[in-house]
């Protein structure tokens, strides 16, 4: 009987069951993959890192070291498994030929590096240690990414020649937020190269516990040992190299939620007026003794027979498009061996949305027990009462038009009725902007206030050379001179000995000058500008338990000095841990400085970036929109077409809910359609009046969407950003596509949905129905 | 014969605050082992609301009703259920048949059969099949207990309840079927009905 039951209702109402079925699809498609691709990740970072054996702990470092100090050091800690100290050489970017090509414009620190002998492997695309013979050269995988460079290519680096020979995949450097890049070279032609460029080490830490990575850290800043650069541990590593990939899967979780969300919303919808329809015949069940269980089974067994192969199809739809989201996985992590894993964690993604979409059913079909049996015999369904006597005078002429009017009031008086399909609209324009929004605000040159960076034009790195504060001056003098530039500034970065709340000490890097004139986001505070002022980083501010107005010991030039914390501000850079300070640095040794310049005309900050670099070839000069791009580039498009996505869903869901929903308004009305057919209203007159009520309620829909999108978005969007240190992120919307064009287009969806549904109106039988 | 079911002081409400009024006002009745009662009125003379109550289809806000020796208000929703689908059987007025059920199936063969007019949307020739149908289940030993607003059809039960404001103002004692005809059997409920001004 059931099945009986079951296959009429699908036949009675088959664009509601199709539409139900689609969204499960789509549903189990996109939770299926981001738990696949979850997997896949995982799996192939950890198998990465596991074969590349990275070190737990980096500690970066330009300069002389005290080699036998270290390893004595390393000796004496017991949570040492292994330690090393590998040469990193510095190349000017123009120093890499790649035909007629250089990475001059990199903003990448790119340079030379010899195969580690314990731990810390390059491995090549088949994950196994590369071992490059003389004249052979592996190349990062980024460059094989952009294009830079195939295998077999001839490469001259500071006019030696290599071949490619192979690509490789760096467990430190691999992800684009590196600032770094290695090229695998021999030891014979790093020998030979050595005194070319400019050698930082790259001290390296194993553990036998990682838990113990805290300790080590601590005791190695207690020791005063070399620190001359950045501090990198085991978790960042991962994040980092997570992170492109990782947004793609937090972006299809989320919409595959959102799109499991509007599911339930046509369900409901669609049930609560099935339910109507069958009101009488449910309280004739329940007067013949049938089970408020029994007839909710019947129910559900149609939801069921809807849902599984929804989730059967979007867990087989997974496999199609699972390989082209993985191959930027692939390129950078290699396979995981996650093969068996990520098909089950995807199936069990996709059953958890049949399952959600079985347990809203049921919940929604406890109503039934709240059916009276005898009212529902007597009376049928309960209508809805309109709470305001029409005080409508149709002949009075009103303004918009009798349809329009009618339209509008339709919808006043039947608020509930229409929220569902506001929920829907509000729902669709919030997919399509968040993901939008958060692509123009990673896009846009101010996003450089996340990286620790002013909003400048021009950007000038000076370090690992001679005399770097002389060098900078050279630049900044330029600068100055220059009629094209606007303002310019030089800061420079020293490490001061500093006292955390706990009194632990600890080593900080300072950028000290004027602040003011490209001042970076201050999630709380401002920049510091009398001398006794400091701003931290947040997670700088989080290692030393400080806040705005606490006071923060710091040792310049032997002396302590208390020095007011005068804001907090968000840096992904450098690990995350700096501090900004306007006071004179004395006599600490300066670690790099940076010269940051605006034009008078932005649009030349390219030419002007290829000029200064080429002026100052010892200085990494980039225009910042460049060194974003670079920085952030897979990022970026990786979002961009997580946002293309979204708005196609989002348009999809906004027509098909408006369909389904506008056909099943025009059955509950067809009394009311009669009605009005009989007193002289047209076709297109019902249709008018059934688009004035969904353009009020997509006009409502998508304006509280969009806003939505602005504020809850945004501090959702914020959350995983905030892991990276950035404190307080905030949309840098495009106004006309976040506010205008795309809750315009699903407006425009709706409505043309709207008149698609609406034309059905004009098939009923007017003397018919009246007589029913 | 035992009594079936039946209803004692029954009293039910309905409306809030200052609206709220018994629809049934402490009525009591019995209906015997395959007795054939109809229930007559006029419009908000609960009726129906009597007839539901009978069924367990509506809780009652004072006194109770028994079936079969049991409190039906002591029963939880899904054991009245039970009850109604092993030891009941409707009859309903509007076309609200299960389309996959034949006939008998909708109406079974239990206890006690309730009908609410049963016969008020169907033309003469369809409604006396539906009434020679109850008669001969009540012949086969079912009790039926229908409410009704036509004097022929109240008139081919035993007994007739007339039930003004919430309680029974008359019982009209018919006896079975075949002592008289149908026609003086109508003319007496009519006479009652004329006299009690429905």
């Amino acid at each position: 009987m059931y099945a009986r039951i079951i296959r009429n209702d699908i036949r009675r109402s088959r664009l509601a069951s199709l539409a139900t079925a689609l969204f499960v699809a789509v549903s189990a498609l996109l939770v299926s993959l981001a738990g696949a691709l979850g997997a896949e990740l995982s799996a192939a970072l950890e198998l990465l890192m596991e074969r590349a054996a990275t070190p737990h702990l980096l500690q970066m470092h330009s300069g002389p070291i005290d080699l036998p100090r270290l390893e004595s050091f390393a000796a004496g800690r017991p949570e040492v498994e292994g330690f090393q100290v590998l040469e990193f050489l510095n190349v000017e970017g123009f120093s890499f030929e790649f035909g007629d090509r250089t990475l001059a414009g990199s903003v990448q620190d790119n340079g030379l590096s010899v195969q580690g002998r314990g731990f810390d492997f390059l491995l090549d695309l088949d994950g196994n240690v590369a071992r490059p013979g003389e004249g052979e050269l592996y190349v990062p995988v980024f460059y094989f990414k952009d294009g830079t460079a195939r295998a077999g290519d001839r490469v001259r680096i500071l006019g030696r020649e290599f071949r490619v020979a192979g690509f490789v995949r760096d467990s430190q450097m691999n992800s684009a937020l590196s600032s770094s890049k290695r090229f695998l070279v021999s030891e014979a032609d790093y020998a030979a190269l050595r005194d070319r460029g400019s050698v930082e080490y790259l001290i390296e830490f194993r553990l036998r516990d990682p838990g113990t990575l805290g300790s080590l850290e601590a005791a190695y800043v207690a020791a005063g040992l070399e620190s001359n650069g950045p501090r990198v541990g085991y978790p960042l590593f991962r994040m980092m190299n997570a992170l492109s990939d990782g947004l793609l899967i937090v972006v299809l979780l989320f919409v595959g939620l959102l799109v499991t969300f509007v599911a339930l919303l046509c369900i409901r919808f669609a049930l609560l007026a099935k339910i109507e329809q069958d009101y009488r015949e449910i309280g004739a069940m329940k007067a013949i003794g049938l089970r408020v269980s029994d007839i909710r089974g019947g129910y559900l067994a149609k939801y069921a027979v809807l849902a599984v192969p929804g989730v059967l199809s979007g867990w087989a739809l997974s496999f199609a498009f699972r390989e082209p989201l993985l191959a930027n996985l692939r390129l950078f992590m290699g396979e995981g061996g996650a093969s068996r894993l990520a098909p089950a964690l995807g199936l069990a993604g996709a059953l958890m949305v049949g399952l959600l979409v079985l347990g809203y059913v049921r919940g929604v079909l406890g109503r039934f027990r709240k059916i009276s049996a005898a009212e529902a015999l007597r009376f049928g369904a309960p209508r809805q009462v309109s709470r305001r006597p029409g005080r409508l005078r149709l002949a009075a002429g009103l303004p918009l038009g009798a349809n329009a009017a009618l339209g509008f009031l339709d919808v006043l008086a039947r608020i509930p009725l229409y929220g569902t399909m506001l929920a829907v609209l509000v729902a669709s324009s919030f997919i399509a902007v968040v993901p939008r929004n958060l692509h123009t605000t990673v896009a846009s040159p101010s996003f450089s206030s996340y990286l620790g960076i002013g909003a400048c034009d021009l950007r000038a790195d000076v370090q690992a050379v001679g005399d770097i504060p002389g060098r900078a001056s050279e630049i900044a003098a330029a600068l100055a001179a220059d009629p094209e530039t606007l303002k310019s500034v030089v800061l420079t970065a020293r490490a001061f000995p500093v006292r955390g709340k706990d009194g632990s000490e600890s080593s900080l890097k300072v950028e000290l000058g004027d602040h003011s004139v490209f001042p970076v986001a201050y999630s709380e505070g401002r920049a510091p500008g009398a001398p006794d002022e400091i701003a931290l980083s947040v997670l700088s501010a989080q290692d030393l338990g400080m806040r705005v107005g606490d006071r923060l010991a710091a040792a310049v030039d032997g002396e302590w000095r208390d020095l007011r914390v005068a804001g907090l501000y968000s840096d992904v850079t450098n690990g995350g841990k700096t501090a900004k300070a306007a006071f004179s640095g004395g006599e600490a040794p300066v670690l790099w400085a940076v010269v940051q310049a605006s034009l008078r005309d932005p649009s030349r900050s390219r030419e002007k970036a290829e000029a200064y670099a080429s002026a100052f070839p010892y200085a990494k000069v980039s225009s910042l929109q460049e060194y974003v791009s670079q920085t952030f580039g897979p990022t970026i498009r990786a979002i961009r077409s997580a946002s293309r996505i979204s708005l196609g869903v989002a348009l999809v869901l906004a027509a098909l809910i408006t369909l389904l929903f506008v056909r099943m308004l025009v059955a509950r009305d067809r009394v009311s359609i009669a009605a009005l057919r009989a007193l002289g209203f047209r076709n297109s007159d019902l249709i008018r009046q059934y688009l004035a009520r969904s353009a009020l309620v997509a006009g409502i829909g998508v304006l509280a969407g969009s806003l939505l999108a602005n504020t809850l978005g945004e501090s959702l969007v914020g959350v995983p950003i905030s892991l990276f240190g950035a404190a307080s992120f905030e949309f840098a919307a495009d106004p006309l596509s976040a506010y205008i064009l795309i809750p315009l287009a699903v407006a425009l969806a709706a409505l043309a949905a709207t008149a698609a549904g609406a034309a059905g109106a004009g098939r009923i039988d007017v003397t018919q129905t009246i007589r029913e | 014969m035992n009594t079936i079911l039946s209803g004692e002081r029954v009293v039910k409400s309905f409306g809030d605050g200052a609206e709220r009024r018994n629809v049934l006002d402490g009525v009591s009745v019995e209906i015997r082992q395959g007795e054939f009662v109809s229930i007559m009125g006029p419009s908000g003379s609960g009726k129906s609301t009597l007839l539901y109550a009978l069924s367990g289809m509506d809780r009652v806000d004072g006194g109770r009703i028994l079936f079969e020796g049991r409190d039906l208000s002591g029963l939880r929703d899904d054991d009245l259920a039970d009850l109604r689908r092993r030891r009941m059987g409707f009859v309903f007025q509007q076309p609200t048949l299960l389309g996959n059920l034949d006939l008998l199936d909708n109406i079974i063969l239990p206890a006690v059969l309730f009908g609410d007019e049963p016969t008020g949307a169907l033309n003469s020739a369809s409604a006396r099949e539906i009434l020679d149908i109850l008669s001969e289940v009540n012949a086969a030993g079912t009790a039926v207990l229908l409410v009704t607003h036509d004097a022929a059809v109240a008139a081919r039960a035993g007994r007739v309840l007339f039930l003004r404001d919430g309680r029974i103002d008359r019982e009209l004692e018919l006896g079975p079927s075949g002592g008289q005809s149908p026609e003086e059997r109508t003319r007496r409920v009519s006479e009652a009905m004329r006299e009690l001004g429905i």
